[in-house]
């Protein structure tokens, strides 16, 4: 089944290794965007059923796990920066407390059910668990420990308001329309990226360079002006790794670079006072090094 | 009648904007449009999903950046 796009575009003129690197890049995009609409779908028309409203209110009903229900549907819930504010404001409003809501909105850009098959088919199992149980258990810490720390938002208790969803199947396709637009292009740059990097960079740089120690706070340094999310950092990160990167340093990398956007915390801004916000800022780029760090003891990654 | 496009920072926002303008143009009456930028007001409103679309502050839909038709199917009931 697999077409021989190399010889194809070397026929059109291309030369060796730039029509290998244009058949990567349209195998592992054409790959990795049949998954995200596909699964896209499939969770949009879950999400109809599990809307915003009903999450808040069982998380406000059920506090003995919300701890973990929270992180749960935070990974059925696609990361859009727009419904961060609204997010977080509904669920105060409906009477769940700030840590369970932290952890709901740390979660969603790290962890996504969707995102999940994609590592397998990039990563396989053991790095997928790895990154899928790091990342849970960062965004509870982080929500436990705001909310420990007795960090509060006094807000108003107010009634929610149901979305009615007459067509369910229309809202599903319209949901993943919308998330494939939004995603695409960044999808399209990462698998760019991670195509010319497969196929121009010499496996002795990261040797040289990737030194684990400084690594990973470098991982989390670089990661933090990054505007972009899971699905467009996986190709660029399974391409440093066959050249070499180390797996704690990757996942790291991941980690950091969908969770830790500086667009969500200017947003955030709006409704945390300046100490919440370097507070949980602190908490998450902590949590994700020391993660990194005990990831770089596991032996035989 | 006013209506209220709830939301900020997003292209889905943006093109509920639009497809509202859209549908007031074939609508009579005396009809506005209100951009809420301010995200508390809209999460007061009982919006949780971005965009919202709200009339006289009433929360009637979110989540969908919808099409004209509806929009116009949204307004007819209101009245």
């Amino acid at each position: 089944m697999i077409l021989p796009l190399p010889a194809v575009l070397q026929s059109l003129g291309l030369s060796e290794p730039v029509a290998g690197i244009i058949a990567f890049w349209i195998y592992d995009s054409v790959k990795i965007l049949t998954l995200m609409a596909g699964l896209f779908f499939l969770l949009n028309y879950v999400r109809t059923y599990l809307t915003p409203q009903r999450i808040s209110r069982s998380l406000e009903r059920h506090r003995v796990f919300q701890y973990p229900l929270a992180s749960f549907f935070g990974t059925l819930s696609p990361f859009c920066s727009c419904s961060t504010i609204p997010l977080f404001l509904g669920f105060l409003r409906a009477g769940v407390s700030i840590g369970p809501t932290l952890t709901f909105l740390l979660t969603s850009p790290i962890v996504n059910l969707v995102a999940i098959p994609i590592l397998l088919t990039a990563f396989g199992w053991k790095i997928t668990l790895l990154y899928t149980a790091t990342g849970l258990s960062i965004s509870m810490i982080a929500g436990f420990s705001l909310e420990k720390l007795g960090f509060e938002k006094d807000i108003d208790r107010g009634d929610t308001v149901e979305q009615d969803i007459e067509n369910r199947w229309n809202k599903a396709y319209r949901d993943t329309y919308d998330q494939m637009k939004r995603f695409t292009p960044y999808v399209l740059a990462g698998t760019a990226l991670g195509a010319v990097i497969q196929g121009y960079l010499p496996t002795t740089f990261l040797k040289k360079y990737a030194n684990t120690f400084w690594a990973i706070p470098l991982a989390v340094l670089l990661a933090v002006p990054v505007y972009t999310n899971i699905f467009a950092v996986i190709p660029v990160v399974a391409s440093l790794m066959a050249k070499g990167l180390p797996v704690s340093v990757a996942l790291t990398f991941m980690m950091a670079a969908a969770g830790l956007s500086l667009p969500e915390f200017v947003m955030l801004k709006e409704v945390m006072d300046n100490r919440m916000l370097a507070t949980l800022i602190g908490v998450v780029t902590a949590a994700i090094t020391l993660t990194g760090y005990m990831i770089a003891t596991i032996p035989g990654l | 009648m006013k209506i209220q496009i709830l939301g900020r920072g997003c292209p889905e926002c943006q093109k509920l904007e639009e497809n509202t303008e859209k549908a007031l143009e074939d609508l009579s009456g005396d009809i506005e449009i209100e951009k809420v930028y301010d995200l508390q007001e809209a999460s007061k409103m009982g919006m949780m999903s971005a965009p919202g679309l709200a009339i006289d502050g009433e929360l009637k839909k979110q989540g969908s950046v919808l099409k004209p038709g509806e929009i116009r199917e949204v307004i007819e009931d209101e009245r």
